[in-house]
């Protein structure tokens, strides 16, 4: 009988160790459904977008096509810049920059949509709701313009299951305005609260809303509107992405600048012949501390340091510059051939001392042929190259006015350009059934 | 009234029991233990038989043990056959031990309910004894300990780092995203054998098993497959090793000191531009080119100290060791510091009721350098041009030798170090309450604490803001296992064993770091300073696996013997739905040398001969962290407010375990009187739904998920080979060998191709092995051969892809054209790996040495890729000799078929001479000498350091990679131990 109380005891006492615990919350990060359903959620997602961007996001968006285009140079043997600065069908599918450019922009794109998918589902103020709303709308807009800029189509909507359909040129642009233009809609509506601008220090939202309408107004061939949106933003209003040095750092300058970097601008923003900035043209000495290094590999570029908006880690960026809106209004007057008001905008860019920014030219008016529709663009496009340097533009731009271009299969280290687009990333062709076939060149 | 008569009545019984012990007639028994030749054995076993009572023999071969007439005596010891007596009324047992090298009547206790002996088992079971572990070798861990000592484990040093970094495939890899390395148990506990990455050493981790002493241990049994074991149940779908430590035996108290000295060297130099030449203008001109390898390199020395008490009572036992470990690596500044102590109590409370306690404690420290993918010294030699001297100048300012780090002010002024604290407890119940049933109960708690630190001053060359960071693991897993067994006679030649068990085990791990890229301008101030730091991680999981099993097995006449079993397995990390699974298992064996017929025909060549095969499933329950089912948001600050990112895998609530389905037939035979015998088994091994951390399509916002979209098998075959070619008094030598053939396939891979680390070179590919290499490769012509551009070079492969399959195009002048084209360039993983170990012994002389070999398995060398590029490189100075035409190098760099070497080894894993010094006196019985050397001698064609090396660790997927790593030294080692 003792026995077999003692041996009781044994296992009752075993048993009670043997209790058992199978389900495990994340305590260290919230799942889809706690943030998806949630208010705080929702706006944490628009503060986390908007960090992923200004801190990753952009990086790409500069170096990637700033490659392509001869902005920078790259100074050792990595395969990756190293394809991108010989370009043609040099440059494989499974380039690692073309890749990040893709991938980011749409992880971002994502998240924007994240939130229109889930705000009307979630209790919060009309004011906050409107600001919340016309945010992530000009964030969608925005990641899927950098996205058509590089790439010949874009999915409009990301597919979680994998199978994103793509539109052209066409549809995406007119969707970026539409989103724009909704954007406007809900902030007229209900003003955006005070709650949502402390989400939104860094930008005065309705002049941003208004510069992207001009820029893809512009892109899209809408001129008119492009000259209305851009008459819209007020010149002294500052948007910026912001970064504190430590736990935000300014994409550009880690890895254009921090710690003797492979990639650097070139000497004269990569410009060569008629393109060359003018002698004592101001935006020179903002942008480039001129060296005297020689790239070692692909080219043999002269490069430069660079300052302008990448100087030091907390150093802002601009989310656009003025002097984009005023050379958006001379190529909109220019491709409507009114050539006076071209040259008029055009001039008002090449005397600029007054720029918010510090991105003054302060030269004197052009003194090219006012009646050459062809030579204003190209001093437009010498301009864009200059004034916006190193924001991710110039492909774009020599694309839009140098359309004709003849661009070598085999590659090329000097010409303006060495693609017209980048070939899709080699996982969206190996998963997404719905990809379009690559551009040729 | 009915209390007192209850009283009484519980006298007469209590008076009935004890008057019963008085009459059976307890005797003292004495005796000797020897083998045929009569040399005494240290350390037979003497047990009663169905009786928890034991004692073991000392160094004379001497033993006492009380006893009771009629009851049988046994008397066992490793790789003899036992001995059973009855007891009559003598009161002197000797008993003399016939090797027996198959040792079909060894017990063996992992993976069976109960115990069982090897000959009732149905699949194979390695064992291995202390000595062949740890008495000679230069070793620091247990993994490295047993390399070449099992048939079907390819066991691999991944550095040469002090601390080691070993892993260990049975069998094959069975697992893309986990780690295919087998379960650990040490005396019944499950312990942690994590290879985190604290501090990134550029690749290099340590795996928790370095924090045991390999001195510890008494003997260690391993079990290969999923067949094997229906009590570890899924966990041990990689197959278990179970590690036994040294238990106190009845008797005086025994002890061991082993105290010893070695002396490390790097065995081989890596290759260099020794041309004393540099270009100039395309013109080569005279140039001091210096060797950075005897800047990094050093000769190193370590010792190591470790005792051992034993004894106990017939009733109480105890075991007390503790050691001391210090080595230096042959890097310099690095090493490798452990201390631990160890402890085991065995009490029996009642003839039917004992316990067991044990308790462990590890604190190690080791200094190492960043290499491999990161920045250290090495990398810097295979990356950096040697026309500088590194050395400081007279103020202590560190040359800057370009983008690289200055090898010299790397491995002065960067610390590096990772510290453990380990502490394994653990208290077993054993219960016999009557006649064969038996109940075990084990408790385990393994809590381990990593640190790591690395601090890289302010104003370092390549990195001039300094880093400083410390990251800490805490670590603690507890199991909980009971298990039952009943053993019956069904008739006199039917016997049954039920076995049933539950096991719940729970693992808690916390991280914690913090990183700051801005350290103090003042030299010494190491801490890195939370006020300022740049980055953190506070990250802390939990994951529970539970199982329980129910096991039947039937023996019939001691000589065929069947098992049947059937498990459920769950894991908290899986989706709700599938995390519990039914694993079914089936085994048998057949003494086949028992039968009349066979004794009969083969008899006097067999001594013995057992046929065996076993079927059975397992789940693979940790290849995944936790909350992979979750798509998970992490926390991010901008502009001051709180925000969230979505991690970039994207979750599957779908997510189930790994089925593995195991098939494996074998024979154990013994033939010649005990002079030789085989163990031979062949196995198939079906993974299916193989968990994949597979990419997405970036549309989808998202990177990669893991999904069950793969499938893998390995088939193959080992077989172990022991023999005593010459035995007579004065001399013995023994040979054993192994050998292993493993064929891993990975099929049904979605996306036919998946990059597994090394920047995609390492890929799984469908149809291939696991972890083949994926590269550019050599334009050939129509016939194969190589195709040279004009210039007399090299060149990739260029052309277009039919499906996945690269097809060369060529232009009008038979050049390469098109896109560039990849295939798969190369295999690490070997043909087959086999250990040859030869043993003589000459009176007191001992001599032994073991050649490990690996066949067929390619490398990629990094070291060699480099060397084509950069300039300090070897191939540069036949570039400048002019050796080799103009431009070689660079058409070498960019085809990764350039740099993949052919990794095949025959290497003297150890050679040892040994001298046993009989003393007898009664303070001090024996002393032992012993020399040996360790990896002195490689025969191979590898253009690196070493071919047994892994950048990426014990990374499971990602193998035969090097690059930058720490080559494994040659040790020299003089070791004494005493036995008092």
């Amino acid at each position: 009988m003792k026995k077999l109380i003692k041996i009781f005891i044994v296992v009752v006492g075993v048993l009670s160790f043997t209790a058992c615990e199978t389900d495990f919350n994340n305590i260290n990060q919230p799942a889809e459904d706690q943030v998806l359903t949630t208010k705080a959620g929702l706006l944490g997602i628009s503060v986390g977008m908007s960090e992923d961007f200004a801190t990753s996001t952009y990086a790409p968006i500069v170096e990637i096509p700033g490659l392509t285009t001869r902005e920078f140079g790259n100074t050792l043997t990595y395969v990756t810049p190293g394809e991108l600065v010989i370009g043609g069908t040099l440059l494989n599918s499974d380039n690692a920059g073309v890749t990040r450019l893709w991938s980011r922009l749409l992880r971002d794109k994502g998240m924007a949509e994240s939130i229109l998918a889930n705000i009307d589902n979630v209790e919060m103020d009309p004011g906050t709701k409107a600001g919340l709303s016309a945010y992530a709308k000009w964030f969608k807009a925005m990641t899927l313009g950098y996205l058509i800029q590089n790439f010949e189509q874009a999915p409009i909507i990301n597919d979680l299951n994998g199978a994103s359909v793509f539109s052209n040129r066409t549809e995406v642009l007119n969707e970026c305005i539409s989103l724009l233009e909704s954007a406007k809609a809900d902030i007229s509506l209900n003003p955006i609260s005070d709650e949502f601008e402390g989400y939104i220090p860094n930008m005065d939202l309705e002049n941003v809303l208004d510069a992207f309408l001009a820029r893809y107004n512009l892109f899209a061939g809408n001129y008119t509107a492009a000259i209305s949106s851009a008459n819209a933003v007020d010149l002294t209003s500052m948007s910026e992405w912001w970064y504190d040095g430590v736990t935000t750092e300014n994409a550009v300058w880690s890895f254009a600048v921090f710690n003797d970097p492979d990639t650097k601008p070139q000497d004269n923003f990569g410009l060569t012949g008629s393109f060359v900035p003018e002698i004592g043209d101001g935006r020179i000495a903002f942008y480039l501390d001129a060296v005297d290094e020689t790239e070692v590999d692909f080219g043999f570029h002269n490069v430069d340091n660079a300052l302008g908006f990448f100087s030091t880690a907390s150093t802002a960026i601009p989310i656009y510059l003025p002097g984009e809106m005023l050379l958006i209004k001379a190529e909109a007057y220019a491709m409507s051939n009114d050539l006076p008001n071209a040259v008029i905008n055009l001039n008002l860019v090449r005397e600029k001392t007054d720029d918010v920014f510090g991105v003054n030219a302060g030269l004197g008016p052009w003194t090219g042929d006012v009646n050459s529709q062809s030579d204003i663009l190209d001093e437009i496009f010498k301009n864009r190259s200059i004034e916006l340097f190193m924001s991710g533009m110039r492909f774009e731009d020599s694309r839009r006015i140098h359309p004709d271009l003849t661009i070598p299969a085999s590659g090329d280290y000097f010409i303006e350009r060495n693609r017209n687009y980048y070939p899709y990333p080699f996982d969206e062709r190996e998963n997404n059934p719905n990809i379009p076939a690559d551009p040729s060149i | 009234m009915k209390s007192i008569f209850t009283r009484i009545n519980l006298m007469i019984i209590a008076l009935l029991f004890s008057s019963l012990s008085v009459f059976s007639q307890e005797i003292e028994i004495t005796g000797t233990v020897t083998d045929e030749y009569g040399s005494p054995i240290l350390g037979a076993n003497i047990t009663i038989v169905g009786e928890n009572v034991g004692s073991q023999t000392d160094f004379d071969g001497n033993y006492t043990i009380t006893a009771t007439v009629g009851q049988e005596l046994k008397c066992s010891y490793i790789g003899m056959k036992p001995t059973t007596k009855k007891i009559e009324n003598q009161n002197a047992i000797n008993f003399v031990l016939i090797e027996d090298l198959l040792n079909l009547d060894e017990v063996i206790i992992t993976g069976t309910s109960g115990i069982a002996t090897k000959k009732q088992l149905g699949s194979a079971i390695s064992t291995i004894g202390s000595r062949d572990l740890s008495e000679s070798k230069a070793v620091v861990s247990i993994g490295e300990a047993l390399q070449g000592q099992i048939a079907g484990a390819q066991i691999n040093r991944n550095s040469g780092n002090p601390s080691g970094g070993v892993s260990m495939k049975l069998r094959g890899a069975s697992t893309l995203v986990g780690s295919s390395d087998p379960l650990y148990i040490i005396d019944g506990v499950i312990i942690n054998n994590n290879s985190s990455t604290l501090i990134d050493l550029g690749g290099y981790t340590q795996n928790r098993l370095v924090d045991i002493n390999p001195n510890d241990i008494e003997r260690i049994e391993v079990l290969k497959g999923a067949a094997a074991a229906a009590i570890y149940g899924s966990r041990a779908s990689n197959g278990v090793v179970q590690i036994f430590t040294k238990r106190g035996k009845n008797g005086e108290p025994r002890i061991t000191y082993s105290t010893s000295f070695n002396v490390n060297t790097l065995r081989k130099e890596l290759p260099y531009n020794d041309a004393q030449l540099k270009w100039d203008d395309g013109v080569a001109v005279p140039a001091t080119r210096y060797n950075y390898q005897d800047d990094i390199f050093e000769t190193s020395y370590g010792f190591e100290n470790s005792i051992n008490i034993t004894g106990g009572t017939e009733k109480t036992k105890y075991s007390f060791s503790g050691s001391q470990y210090k080595n230096d690596g042959i890097v310099r500044n690095t090493d490798f510091d452990r201390k631990t102590l160890r402890l085991r109590l065995d009490q029996e409370l009642y003839d039917w009721f004992s316990i067991s306690a044990g308790s462990f404690v590890s604190f190690n420290k080791s200094n190492d350098m960043p290499n491999g993918k990161n920045y250290g010294p090495i990398t810097s030699l295979i990356f950096a041009d040697n026309l500088n001297d590194t050395a400081p100048d007279e103020f202590g300012n560190y040359p800057n030798i370009g983008w690289m780090a200055n090898p010299t002010e790397a491995l002065d002024r960067i610390e590096a170090t990772t510290q453990n604290f380990r502490s394994i407890s653990d208290i077993q119940l054993k219960l016999t309450p009557f006649e064969g049933f038996r109940l075990n109960y084990t408790f385990g708690f393994d809590h381990s604490n990593s640190e790591g630190l690395i601090y890289i001053p302010n104003g370092f060359n390549t990195k001039i803001n300094g880093l400083s960071q410390k990251a800490t693991i805490n670590s603690d897993m507890l199991n909980s296992d009971i298990n039952i067994s009943y053993q019956f006679d069904i008739t006199d030649d039917l016997k049954s064993t039920t076995g049933a068990g539950y096991s719940y085990q729970y693992e808690e791990n916390q991280f914690f770091g913090v990183t700051n890229n801005l350290v103090s301008a003042i030299d010494g101030v190491v801490v890195t300073d939370p006020t300022s730091a740049s980055s953190g991680i506070d990250y802390r999981t939990q994951v529970s696996y539970w199982g329980g099993y129910l096991q039947q097995s039937f023996g019939y006449k001691d000589k065929l013997f069947l098992t049947l079993a059937g498990r459920i397995d769950g894991a908290s990390t899986f989706g709700e739905d599938e995390r519990q699974q039914f694993y079914p298992k089936v085994s048998s064996s057949y003494a086949i040398s028992d039968e009349d017929f066979w004794k009969d025909a083969l008899g006097d060549t067999f001594d013995s001969f057992k046929l065996r095969a076993a079927w059975g499933q397992a789940g693979n329950l940790t290849a995944l962290d936790p909350f992979q089912i979750y798509t998970n948001y992490n926390s991010t600050v901008y502009n001051g407010n709180i925000g969230f990112t979505p991690s970039t895998t994207q979750g599957n609530s779908q997510l189930k375990p790994e089925r593995q389905t195991e098939t494996e037939v074998g024979f154990d035979a013994s033939m010649f009187n005990n002079r030789l015998s085989l163990e031979f088994s062949y196995y198939n091994q079906e993974v299916e739904d193989l968990l994949v951390n597979r990419p997405l399509s970036p549309s989808t916002g998202f990177d990669q998920q893991f999904a069950n979209v793969a499938n893998m098998t390995n088939k193959g075959f080992e077989l172990l080979i022991k023999g005593t070619p010459i035995r007579n008094e004065n001399f013995n030598w023994a040979v054993t060998g192994t050998i292993s053939h493993n064929k891993n396939n990975v099929t049904d891979v979605e996306g036919f191709r998946l990059g597994l680390g090394m920047w995609g070179t390492s890929v799984a590919q469908d149809g291939e092995a696991l972890g083949v290499f994926y590269g550019t490769y050599f334009a050939t012509d129509a016939s194969g051969n190589i195709l040279l551009n004009t210039d007399g070079n090299v060149q990739k492969a260029l052309g277009h892809y039919e499906g996945n399959t690269p097809v060369q195009d060529y232009d009008v002048n038979g050049q390469p054209t098109g896109t560039t084209l990849r295939k798969i360039i190369g295999d690490p993983n070997p043909d087959y790996t086999a250990s040859i170990t030869n043993e003589f012994e000459y009176k007191n002389f001992g001599f032994r040495f073991q050649w490990d070999i690996s066949k067929g398995n390619d490398i990629m060398s990094w070291d060699k890729r480099m060397a084509y590029l950069f300039a300090g490189g070897s191939f540069e100075a036949d570039e400048l000799n002019g050796t080799v035409p103009a431009g070689s190098q660079s058409a070498n760099f960019g085809i990764f078929e350039s740099f993949i070497e052919d990794g095949s080894y025959l290497k003297l894993r150890e050679v040892a001479l040994t001298y046993n010094l009989k003393v007898n006196k009664s303070y001090l019985k024996n002393v032992k000498f012993t020399l040996s050397g360790t990896n002195l001698i490689s025969i191979d064609n590898y253009y690196g350091f070493d071919p047994e090396v892994n950048t990426e660790g014990q990374t499971n997927g990602v193998t035969g990679q090097d690059m930058a790593n720490v080559p494994i030294p040659a040790v020299y080692k003089l070791g004494v131990i005493f036995n008092f």
